[in-house]
């Protein structure tokens, strides 16, 4: 187990020095962040002396050599816009994205586990028809419409809840919403089927018959056994957790990672960008690991060599 | 022990409920506090080291500049009192005496040869670009300085009123550095900074003793709310007390709420359509004159616009020096359109690649499209092509953009040279014209100090350049802020937002 977490997490410092390198290619690629940091009535010098004090001048090779070689100490360089280091920049609002999406997390959770045992215990009835067809919109709904309508019916019509900003549990509450209802929909759809393959097993026969009562059975016999793959899909879906994150922040005005990110595109701070995407590959191949381990926690019948 | 280990899930998850539900209780601003939401947050809160309006909007209310507008959009004094011209290339400012920085440090002369030396040093790498023509600061005695420019500089009071003009504190920032400066601004402007929370919030506090009297709020809170509607939102629930570009949909929305007002007000960008007048079917003025009647620019700015802009009849729209209102706008007319371009040899139109941006400036698409419709029932069919933002000035910069290009130019320093010259000159980098005589003007208003001259010069070359029609022109679109009842705001034709008047006001809705 030790040797196969060690060997994980070199796999994870790959997987993000991979991604740094695919988006370093692709940021230069699109051009360089010149002309949006100059006013427009700049002339061809003012161009041309910015280009060079920042180094967007310098061959590809030698750019990408001291991305490297300041990467490896940790280092991202400055970015353009706020002129103040990057690395920094996205750490400091990675609690801001934690907390979004740890409460999605467990509204995800929380709505869809009982709802999908309803779903399995109550196989082919109406309540089973119902929950289905309410994850299937839960999945289509793009977040980005689900977190408005959030904000029209719960923060403009009824007043209950405040409509942007962070800070304190109610603020919390719609954005979270927002980017857990659409896991809670996998979460329930993955849950039914697996359910439904442990109930017909042999050993829940076998409990039924030693006369437990109904919610032992369901609980720790048959929940236990079925949840294993909700925690991989929790650790896989973590990066389109991160993904619905940078939509809802942008909605909600959520000081976090993602709208940090979305406006780095936007204004090619290069090395914004490139610090948000080292820092979120190593998150998400980490929550895959953690979930991969967890699962083994959970279910005893899995070891990992 | 299996039971003990969902047990210690269980308890884990919710230790992670009760850390989520403890983050806060929730904050509100407290009594008398200004609440003001704009789209996004601002870079840094060193002024000499932005130049987007996001910034310099909460910028402005800590630092002060040396020239300012009044209500009519006059220049008007700041930390300067008066300014004259000593010879072409000098301009004496003689500086406000009694002023403290918010640390106790007084302004003076130093102050500001300190601020524009800083400024143009190259270490610096400011983006503010409008100051390379003073070659240096003189100082005269305590409360006078002399800038000394390269080239004889008509513009530059009205350049000292935003981005280039704020001053900065020479003794805070050479004992603690700029980094710290960044993040801990001191200005002696109308708010103290107290903290910024990024891509949050911008927390001011009244100055007391600010020279022009102490502000109406005590506190003053500039949040960043990116997405429109979002936005919009918190002004209806009252989260927010005054919000920036509204946009044209929300309007009515906005309107019909008992609590809220819209303010419409002149903006500064003028919007067109450039053509290239060097190749192609748009080298032949008939062409581009064509083209300007065939678009029917109020219908735009009524049914698409909501009404919230000015048509334009030149490059120099309502409110800034070098405005000609004797030339009328072209007025909308198919036949004729049709009529010219069978002239110019194209009975049968043609055909062209028209590059717009998307989603940019307001409804920078639905005018495109507009603009391609109204052009088809002439004969001429636009290609309608977008590119990302980025990409967009990039092609801009290097004239890669196809012969008729949507646009935007944001005239900020209000006078006619920051329009004209760079758009018009020939062989600058945004120009796709050339008129010797627009050139003897352009050259003669941007080294003349004398304003009746320089007057005279804009009034010959807008009628020139509407003649000419290198552009396609459109209008100049109203800047839109969502203010709750109750509060007294006069927002500015300079776009800055100045919150130093705001005060509550007995008048509802």
């Amino acid at each position: 187990m030790q040797r196969y977490v060690v060997r994980r997490l070199l796999g994870a410092l790959i997987v993000a020095w991979g991604a740094c390198t695919v988006v370093f290619l692709l940021l230069r690629l699109s051009g360089d962040p010149v002309s949006l940091l100059l006013p427009v009535e700049a002339s061809y010098e003012d161009y041309v002396q910015l280009k060079h004090s920042l180094g967007f001048d310098k061959p590809l090779v030698v750019q990408y050599w001291n991305f490297l070689k300041n990467a490896i100490r940790g280092d991202f360089g400055m970015s353009l816009r706020y002129r103040s280091p990057a690395l920094p920049l996205v750490l400091e609002r990675l609690p801001a994205t934690f907390e979004l999406t740890g409460f999605a997390v467990l509204i995800g959770l929380a709505v869809g586990i009982p709802v999908g045992v309803l779903c399995a215990v109550h196989r082919g009835k109406p309540i089973d028809t119902i929950g289905m067809w309410l994850s299937l919109c839960g999945q289509a709904v793009p977040v980005f419409w689900l977190a408005l309508e959030l904000i029209l019916i719960f923060a403009v019509k009824f007043r209950l809840l405040p409509t942007y900003g962070r800070g304190g549990l109610r603020r919390l509450i719609l954005p979270a919403t927002a980017v857990g209802l659409p896991l809670a929909a996998i979460i329930t759809r993955l849950l039914k089927s697996t359910m439904e393959e442990v109930l017909s097993e042999d050993y829940i026969r076998t409990a039924n018959a030693k006369g437990l009562g109904p919610s032992i059975v369901l609980f720790k016999h048959a929940l236990r056994n079925a949840i294993g793959p909700v925690l991989t899909i929790v650790g896989v879906q973590f990066g389109s957790l991160l993904g619905g994150a940078v939509v809802t922040e942008m909605v909600f005005a959520w000081p976090g990672m993602g709208r940090l990110l979305l406006q780095a595109v936007g204004n090619r701070d290069f090395e914004v960008v490139q610090a948000v995407v080292f820092v979120t590959a190593l998150l998400v191949t980490g929550a895959n690991l953690v979930a991969d381990v967890l699962c083994a926690v959970v279910d005893p019948r899995v070891r990992y060599e | 022990m299996q039971d003990y280990n969902i047990r210690r899930t269980l308890c884990v998850a919710l230790l992670l409920c009760v850390l989520v539900l403890g983050i806060g209780s929730g904050s509100t601003a407290s009594g008398n506090a200004l609440i003001v939401a704009q789209g996004g947050d601002v870079t840094t809160l060193d002024p000499q080291l932005q130049g987007n309006m996001v910034t310099m909007n909460v910028v402005i209310n800590i630092f002060d500049t040396l020239v300012t507008r009044d209500a009519d959009m006059e220049l008007a004094p700041g930390l300067a009192t008066s300014w004259r011209v000593v010879n072409s290339t000098t301009w004496e400012f003689s500086l406000r005496r009694g002023v403290e920085f918010h640390n106790g440090e007084p302004f003076n002369a130093d102050s500001v040869k300190f601020s524009i030396d800083r400024l143009l040093d190259p270490k610096t790498n400011s983006p503010i670009v409008e100051l390379k023509t003073v070659s240096r600061v003189d100082i005269v005695d305590d409360y006078t300085v002399r800038i000394i420019t390269s080239v004889p500089d008509p513009l530059l009071p009205a350049k000292m009123v935003l981005f280039g003009g704020c001053i900065v504190p020479k003794g805070y920032i050479t004992k603690n550095g700029n980094a710290t400066f960044a993040k801990q601004p001191i200005g002696t402007g109308p708010y103290k900074f107290v903290k910024w929370i990024r891509d949050d919030r911008v927390v001011l506090k009244a100055n007391p003793s600010y020279w022009k009297g102490k502000p109406a709020y005590d506190n003053l809170e500039f949040r960043s709310i990116p997405n429109s509607n979002d936005r919009v939102a918190a002004l209806l629930t009252g989260e927010a007390d005054i919000v920036a570009n509204v946009p044209v949909d929300m309007v009515p929305r906005v309107e019909t709420d008992r609590n809220c007002n819209v303010l419409s007000v002149p903006g500064l960008r003028v919007f067109y359509v450039g053509l290239d007048t060097r190749t192609g079917p748009t080298a032949d003025k008939r062409v581009r004159q064509a083209m300007n009647m065939a678009v029917d620019v109020p219908a735009i700015i009524k049914n698409i616009l909501g009404g919230h802009a000015l048509q334009i009849a030149t490059p120099v729209g309502q409110g800034m020096f070098g405005f000609d209102p004797s030339i009328k706008p072209y007025t909308h007319d198919p036949e004729r359109a049709k009529k010219l371009l069978a002239e110019a040899g194209y009975p049968n139109g043609f055909s062209m690649d028209f590059a717009h941006p998307s989603g940019i400036y307001m409804k920078d698409y639905e005018v495109a499209m507009a603009i391609v419709g109204q052009m088809a029932k002439v004969g001429i069919k636009l290609n309608p092509v977008t590119y990302e933002w980025g990409v967009f000035l990039d092609k801009y910069r290097m004239d890669q953009l196809p012969a008729s290009l949507l646009m935007g130019n944001f005239a900020w320093t209000m006078d006619a040279d920051n329009s004209v010259n760079f758009l018009f000159r020939t062989g600058q980098m945004y120009s796709r014209y050339s008129n010797k005589r627009v050139d003897e003007l352009i050259d003669l208003e941007s080294t003349t100090l004398d304003a009746a001259k320089r007057k005279a010069a804009f009034s010959e070359m807008v009628g020139i350049l509407h003649g000419d029609a290198p552009w396609i022109f459109l209008y100049q679109a109203n800047e839109l802020y969502g203010v709750r009842a109750g509060i007294a705001w006069e927002p500015l034709m300079s776009q800055v937002m100045w919150m130093h008047g705001a005060h509550p006001s007995r008048d509802g809705k």
